[in-house]
């Protein structure tokens, strides 16, 4: 997009007194109303501004930044293992798929190809947070439109999802896991792992989805609430560039797993023939709240699917002598624990990469990273100066790019809606203002 | 001083029997509304798989006391006396601009009401009093008397204007608070609360037809010879529930105080003491409401079957029993408002007002005159009269789904001055507004543009 710089004085506002509702229609009865970013329905710190008539919202100015947290900048100062702890925190519902996609786009920088192992247990994982993200959203939905239970429905599997993160990662919220070229370590034990994972997709997450299914998704109160609420075409979604369940659920037909697959949504990922997960993209044509919600619950039937396929006796007996990590001959992999204690070049190596102000020998280049989280299109753009930290890292977050539509789907709406809209749209503020 | 209290004594076995009453229920209730909290959060603890409230017992935390209840854990049941300690220690906060006056008043206001509908309830039936003779003077009378505080005539008219003075305490509250939340919240609940008084009074009076009496003393005499008036006027039960749910601001109708959208509604600036008041209210609410429905659609005090809890046993066990069965069915009605209110999403305000203008008061006008024909015709026994609601909800249900169309609820109306929704001769454009991006000699543009 073609653009000219102004001048820095060029922009002569002061926040303080630029009027905001430029547009603003006196009618004579219509009030203003802030909603946020204190309030329990905001989900963190977003703020509306709302011209109410009567209940009914004529407008909508969204203001975001009120979690700016600088984490972009952050990522200029860490290197590409430390960045992960930042990466996390921003979408913190599902931490393990921003650092499984923050490592993605790395080695797609780098040139790395990882191990099997690594693929497999990536997917899984970002399945597994896809699904954590899921649960909490359809329950949030649930929650804001007054249905307490069906969040804690919700909740309580959560609990058992931030085990399996313990036990891969040693921390329950922000398991920080991944690494360049593999994982902070490999895991414990691979029976245990699967026992994890299959109790989970087995017995926890489908009976979480059906409680909740039974509990709302028929209930006549949640369809009138939900039914027709911040509709989105097809035409729309593409034009706002909207990705993900919210995308998907206005008929678009675009998921990154499919479209452009890594790990092992590509065909071949182990180089042996391997055939690619099978899953479908679930789209729903209404692109309403309970379109999105629809969505969202087949997505998660969807992901048990693809883990399922991941668990196999056959597969795991393949994958038992391939390592997590990759040891390339680079410098940015860290070297087998054999050679680190074992002969001087590993120690070296590992020294060079432990250590903050040592090198990395990081290319000269520039490149993105993306991958289908449970938000939409969550993609890192990185541009690397061949020194040990990014020159510049530049995110792509969804829940940015999906919030920009909140004023199209509200205005009209009553002020009820703005809660199942913002639900809906499943805004985590701290990754929109980053 | 004799004479003087020769024009006192005896009294009236109703005046006693109504004033003990009132002294022993207002203490009853309350003493069972800590109680009815406890059972939400354990009931809603039930239904999310939680544990609910299990450590809080009664020693408040004292080493003494620690020593004296140890072992004992009391299953949580001293929350709701901490809770009220935690609400006496906080700070009474009032916002910058408030009014004074009517902000300490609503509270008050909202808990009056809740309380003065106990005047009504027949809650033991007649009770046979023994004269009460001490130091040589007959103080109260022997007689009949009915266990409750007023005897009155007109028993559910009293309930409606009751029922109305209720919204004024959560309006005020909303109003005082100088937050436009809270004004919202108000506005909210006046609308909703006035408008389900239409279908309360009507399906009131579809049951009262039966009886020809709206002395609640009668009311129950008549449910006890001629079986329940839930078994008679199904849909008008159902209606009133959906009614009293409404008037105690309870979900799946809590619009006034939406925590998700209001965060509060009325009572958002309410703190300490004063929010316990409105807390209180509800309960108390509550349990007025679900007292009413016991006593026009639950038969009262009566249990079939049992000779202790008919209206002809006037002894005090029997009496004792009676204010026991009563107390069962209104918690028992308290405690499934509650497992309502964990269950279902919220109903949106317009969408309640709907339900009410467009289904419960046609539904319960045509119940009126449905009752009314039957009782012209002369059938009046409850089976007759189950059938002729079995026929009214078979017709009823095609035609309303045909009437009212609810796909038109949730419309996206067009607003002046909404950039995504113009009226039809505004003219909004979203298109870019720079120079450089329309520009046609822009060699980026014409690179981008199919020709």
């Amino acid at each position: 997009m073609p653009y000219t710089l102004k001048p820095a004085d060029a922009y002569d506002v002061d926040v303080e007194t630029t009027e905001y509702l430029k547009d603003h229609v006196d009618t004579g009865d219509r009030w203003t109303l802030n909603f946020g970013p204190q309030h329990p329905a905001t989900h963190t710190t977003l703020r509306l501004v709302l011209e109410l008539d009567g209940e009914r919202v004529a407008r909508c100015t969204p203001h975001i930044g009120y979690l700016h947290s600088g984490f972009e900048k952050l990522g200029e100062h860490m290197d590409y293992n430390q960045y992960v702890t930042v990466v996390s925190r921003m979408n913190y519902l599902s931490p393990i798929s921003n650092d499984i996609c923050w490592h993605h786009a790395v080695e797609h920088l780098f040139g790395i190809d990882i191990t099997t192992r690594c693929k497999v247990i990536r997917t899984i994982m970002a399945e597994v947070g896809r699904i954590q993200d899921h649960l909490l959203n359809v329950g949030a939905v649930a929650l804001d439109l007054g249905a307490f239970t069906g969040f804690l429905y919700a909740f309580n599997v959560r609990e058992k999802i931030y085990d399996l993160y313990d036990y891969i990662s040693g921390q329950r919220y922000h398991p920080d896991w991944s690494r360049v070229g593999g994982a902070m370590k490999p895991l414990p034990d691979d029976g245990m792992f699967r026992k994890l994972v299959r109790n989970l997709i087995d017995k926890e997450v489908p009976r979480a989805i059906k409680d909740l299914e039974d509990l709302v998704l028929r209930n006549k109160i949640f369809i009138d609430r939900t039914a027709g609420i911040g509709e989105m075409t097809k035409e729309e979604a593409i034009a706002w560039s909207l990705s993900g369940p919210v995308a998907r659920a206005s008929g678009v037909e675009r998921d990154v797993r499919k479209d452009e697959p890594s790990l092992c949504y590509a065909e071949n990922w182990d180089n042996e023939g391997a055939e690619a997960v099978k899953f479908s993209v679930p789209v729903h044509s209404d692109g309403d709240v309970h379109a999105r919600f629809q969505v969202r619950i087949e997505e998660m039937r969807q992901a048990i699917k693809i883990i399922d396929q991941l668990l196999g006796d056959d597969l795991w007996e393949k994958l038992k002598d391939v390592p997590m990590d990759t040891y390339a001959d680079g410098k940015f992999v860290k070297p087998k624990k054999e050679d680190v204690y074992g002969s001087i070049e590993g120690l070296i190596q590992h020294f060079e990469l432990i250590m903050s102000n040592r090198g990395w020998d990081a290319p000269i280049a520039e490149g993105y990273g993306k991958q289908e989280t449970a938000n939409g299109e969550l993609g890192y753009y990185i541009v690397a100066d061949g020194g040990p930290r990014p020159w510049r890292t530049k995110c792509r977050p969804p829940s940015f790019i999906n919030y920009q539509t909140v004023a199209k789907m509200l205005e009209g709406h009553m002020l009820a809606d703005t809660v199942a809209i913002i639900g809906s749209l499943n805004v985590v503020a701290a990754e929109l203002d980053r | 001083m004799d004479a003087i209290l020769d024009s006192i004594f005896p009294l009236s076995p109703q005046f006693f029997v109504g004033a003990l009453t009132a002294v022993v229920m207002v203490h009853l209730i309350l003493g069972t509304i800590p109680l009815l909290i406890y059972f939400e959060r354990k009931i809603s603890a039930y239904i999310q798989d939680r544990m609910g409230p299990n450590r809080v017992g009664f020693d408040l935390g004292l080493p003494v006391l620690q020593k004296l209840f140890r072992g004992f854990g009391f299953w949580g049941l001293g929350q709701s006396l901490a809770d009220g300690l935690k609400f006496i220690l906080k700070e009474d906060y009032m916002p910058k601009g408030a009014d004074r006056a009517l902000f300490t008043l609503a509270p008050a206001l909202a808990v009056v009401p809740a309380f003065i509908g106990w005047a009504i309830i027949p809650w033991g039936g007649e009770f046979l009093l023994p004269t009460i003779e001490f130091f040589g003077r007959e103080w109260v009378s022997g007689g009949y008397a009915s266990v409750m505080v007023a005897d009155i005539n007109v028993g559910f008219i009293y309930l409606l204007a009751i029922a109305s003075l209720g919204i004024y305490g959560i309006t005020l509250g909303g109003w005082a608070s100088n937050n436009k939340y809270s004004f919202l919240g108000g506005l909210r609940a006046s609308a909703g609360m006035i408008s389900y008084e239409i279908p309360m009074g009507m399906t009131i009076l579809a049951t009262l037809l039966l009886v020809g009496s709206f002395a609640p003393s009668v009311i129950v005499e008549d449910q006890v010879r001629n079986g329940w008036f839930i078994l008679a006027q199904p849909i008008a039960a159902v209606v009133f529930f959906a009614c009293i749910l409404a008037e105690a601001n309870r979900a799946p109708f809590d619009n006034a105080e939406a925590e998700q959208e209001l965060v509060g509604g009325y009572h958002t600036e309410y703190s300490a003491m004063r929010f316990a008041l409105f807390f209180l209210a509800e309960y108390a609410h509550m349990m007025t409401s679900s007292a009413f429905f016991t006593l026009l659609f639950l038969g009262g005090y009566h249990v079939p079957f049992i000779e202790l809890t008919s209206p002809e046993a006037t002894g005090f066990l029997a009496v004792f029993v009676k204010i026991n069965v009563f107390f069962i069915k209104v918690v028992g009605l308290v405690c499934f408002m509650m497992v309502i209110r964990w269950t279902v999403p919220r109903i949106r305000y317009d969408q309640v007002l709907k339900l009410c203008w467009s289904s419960l008061i046609p539904l319960s006008l045509v119940l009126v005159v449905a009752t009314s024909i039957m009782l012209k015709l002369g059938a009046t026994e409850w089976w007759q009269m189950a059938l002729m609601n079995l026929v009214l909800l078979i017709a009823l249900v095609p035609t309303a789904t045909l009437l009212f169309n609810s796909k038109t609820v949730n419309k996206k109306l067009p607003m002046a001055g909404s950039r995504f929704s113009p009226l039809r001769e505004q003219d909004v454009s979203t298109a870019p507004v720079s120079r450089t991006a329309l520009d046609d000699d822009n060699p980026f543009n014409k690179a981008a543009r199919p020709v």
